[in-house]
């Protein structure tokens, strides 16, 4: 399979968030902010893509018997590695996402991919899967989030962009909010989708 | 048996080299991690204290450093050329979701310099606005003389936090020392809800105790106990309606002492406390403090953490008063 086509898969056609419906967790929680769902849509890419390339080296030194705890113990040390990068030098953002880090070892995400597509792929196409899907997450975060700010507290990415006399609904950076955003999403693009077809 | 032995072992090498290259990571990061830590105090620490240049850590009180919910865990005296320009409190609080941790700067002028939310996880939008500076700023110039009144405005935020009988509590005390070495504390103790309770503590020459306890809903009665000296006398009168409450006390033993402590409360969960007092311990000695001007707004939509962040402020400033400026700590 092409690359490309692999890809695009991720962000388009089996989207994660909007598709697949993997990795609800992290979606309802951290998407108050548009800047929340880039640094966990990427953190959760490097996961993914380097989960994805050791599981695929390791498909057949991995006994199929013990693969699910080996593919957690993978994807355990990619998200420890990546809270330690993110503490050491983007401190900030490590400390806005707070738990939700060491949570992306549970995201669905991860072992869904290792267990659906990388056990079985070539290492290449197994990285290719990890870029599609961690870009189809972090593009759907960052679009959660963007409307969640916008509508709940006047901004996005930090930076006022409603006028001053606009009452934020704060209902929106709530938990409610996002099911609510997250749902009238999903309707819109199968609405969207069942038309193109 | 050796089917399953070669299962282990290829699930130990995965393991351990997992291991390892989490090792390698922890080496090549916790150098720059423990210095990100280090900056991130540093920054706290200074923005809470501006006019210090070196934080030098001191011992703390055992006994003295908690109360309650609040837990004063570091204070760091503030020096600049060698002189000591102030304090920092390291104080930890509970939120409403979470604990709440403060940086809370003290200069030589017994006032608050500046308070700093060093880590919280409060609701976004509600208890996370806290950090707002519109709130903190309020602290700025709190005395330990009248160390504060909360006024917990919910109006506008009508969230779980207030419907759900949440209180704002408003504590406010002061002391003042008269001539005589007599010293008076008052604290007034609001709590909304629909229900205004005050209680004024007065010690005078001798003993003068006034507790005044008013509901808010009604004019009601209130108990009023008072003890003085040998001599002592007891006169009271108390008015509470659904704005005010006022408290008199009298006590003459070897001296007078005045108190008088007003609450008012609201339905809305507005809740502020004043405490004036006059003390007379025999002699000539008189002094009058109140801690009306000291009201701290409550962030809207954020009553319980904001109540939090208030007492923790006036539970560092207690412990300033009590053992920093009482020779306690070294």
């Amino acid at each position: 399979m092409k690359k490309s086509k692999i890809i695009l898969n991720g962000i388009i056609t089996e989207n994660p968030t909007f598709r697949l419906v993997l990795g609800m967790c992290p979606t309802l929680a951290v998407t108050t902010a548009a800047i929340n769902g880039v640094g966990m849509g990427l953190a959760t890419a490097f996961v993914l893509i380097c989960s994805n390339l050791v599981i695929s080296l390791l498909k057949d030194y991995i006994p199929s018997q013990v693969r699910i705890p080996s593919f957690i113990v993978v994807a355990a040390t990619f998200v420890t590695i990546t809270g330690m990068l993110m503490e050491a030098y983007v401190p900030t953002l490590f400390n806005s996402l707070g738990i939700f880090i060491p949570l992306i070892v549970v995201n669905c995400i991860i072992l869904g991919r290792a267990e659906s597509f990388a056990s079985k792929s070539t290492p290449m196409d197994a990285v290719a899967d990890g870029l599609g899907m961690g870009l189809g997450f972090t593009i759907s975060l960052t679009l959660l989030g963007i409307i969640r700010a916008v509508l709940g507290s006047g901004t996005i990415f930090g930076a006022r962009l409603m006028p001053q006399a606009f009452n934020p609904a704060v209902i929106m950076i709530l938990p409610p909010g996002a099911f609510i955003t997250l749902g009238l999403l999903l309707g819109l693009l199968n609405k969207l989708t069942a038309k193109a077809r | 048996m050796s089917n399953t032995l070669k299962i282990g072992l290829r699930l130990v090498v995965v393991t351990v080299v997992a291991a390892l290259l989490l090792g390698l990571t922890n080496l090549a990061t916790q150098e720059p991690i423990r210095l990100q830590r280090i900056k991130a105090e540093n920054a706290a620490k200074q923005a809470a204290l501006p006019q210090a240049e070196t934080f030098r850590e001191i011992d703390l009180v055992p006994g003295s450093a908690k109360s309650g919910e609040s837990e004063i865990t570091q204070v760091f005296v503030g020096e600049s050329g060698g002189e000591t320009v102030g304090y920092v409190l390291m104080v930890k609080t509970r939120g409403y979701v979470d604990e709440v941790e403060l940086v809370i700067g003290i200069n030589n002028n017994d006032e608050v310099e500046a308070v700093q939310i060093s880590k919280q996880s409060e609701t976004p939008g509600l208890g996370a606005r806290v950090v707002e500076t519109a709130f903190l700023q309020q602290f700025h110039g709190l005395g330990i003389d009248a160390t504060g009144d909360a006024t917990a405005d919910a109006d506008g935020g009508a969230t779980a936090d207030t419907d759900g009988g949440a209180t704002a509590d408003a504590d406010s005390s002061a002391s003042i020392d008269a001539d005589g070495g007599a010293t008076t504390e008052i604290e007034a103790e609001t709590e909304t809800d629909a229900d205004s309770s005050a209680t004024a503590d007065v010690t005078g020459g001798s003993t003068a105790d006034a507790d005044n306890e008013g509901s808010a809903d009604a004019d009601s009665g209130a108990t009023s106990d008072e003890t003085g000296g040998s001599t002592g006398e007891a006169d009271s009168q108390e008015t509470t309606d659904i704005d005010s409450g006022a408290t008199d006390a009298n006590s003459g033993a070897t001296g007078d002492t005045d108190a008088d402590a007003g609450a008012t409360g609201d339905a809305d969960a507005d809740a502020s406390a004043t405490g004036d007092a006059d003390a007379d311990a025999g002699a000539t000695s008189g002094a009058t403090s109140s801690g009306d001007d000291q009201d701290i707004q409550a962030i809207s939509g954020a009553t319980v953490t904001s109540g939090a962040v208030t007492r923790a402020v006036n539970f560092a400033l207690q412990y300033y008063r009590d053992v920093l400026l009482g020779g306690g700590a070294k």
